[in-house]
């Protein structure tokens, strides 16, 4: 089992708040992007801002783009991929864990968001929110 | 790792679990870190500008 503390947020409330953020690395087309990714079990998809598509010469102009809903109701534009991203979720003194899966770019300014397809369908995932730590089984 | 609320909206850049740069896109960020000897081992990432509540 590979586990990672959430990481801490300061001054957005009296109380302190702790999110499920987890180092993963994005890659394709020869490039990659090292990042920490919030988990987010509400989010369909894998959601990465559309600044990242760049990074990783992805040409989404001529994808399929799509409207979706948040939570909120609020609507955000999002493409597709036109490839599977390979990811890759790393520790120090465990193998990679790697996969490929597609992944949706969007125009809003999102953070990074790991969802059901591509991140939660691949792994055995416990949010310790009591413990403040993800637990992660391949 | 703890992100201090002046974060909050920005591009941050990540080593050793300290935020070492920030920045208000990823390409200022990478312009801003691009000469580091130590780039390749940094993280990025999008820090959200409040609370989330069930986001996309």
């Amino acid at each position: 089992m590979i586990v990672f503390p959430y990481i801490e947020f300061l001054g957005l409330a009296e109380e302190r708040i702790f999110r499920p953020m987890i180092p993963m690395t994005f890659r394709a087309n020869g490039k990659e992007f090292k990042t920490y990714s919030l988990i987010d079990s509400g989010s369909d998809y894998n959601v990465l801002p559309i600044e990242i598509a760049g990074v990783l010469k992805l040409k989404i102009s001529d994808q399929p783009r799509y409207s979706i809903l948040g939570a909120g109701g609020n609507s955000f534009t999002i493409y597709k991929s036109p490839v599977e991203v390979e990811h890759s979720l790393q520790k120090c003194g465990f193998r990679d864990v790697k996969w490929k899966s597609f992944v949706y770019f969007a125009e809003s300014g999102s953070t990074i968001l790991l969802g059901q397809n591509g991140f939660l369908n691949r792994l055995k995932v416990v949010l310790n929110g009591k413990n403040k730590k993800v637990e992660i089984v391949p | 790792m703890k992100i201090e609320k002046k974060y909050a909206g920005k591009w941050i850049a990540v080593k050793n679990n300290q935020v070492i740069e920030s920045g208000d896109t990823l390409t200022k960020l990478t312009k801003k870190v691009e000469n580091r000897k130590d780039q390749k081992s940094l993280r990025f990432t999008l820090i959200p500008s409040g609370f989330i509540a069930g986001r996309i």
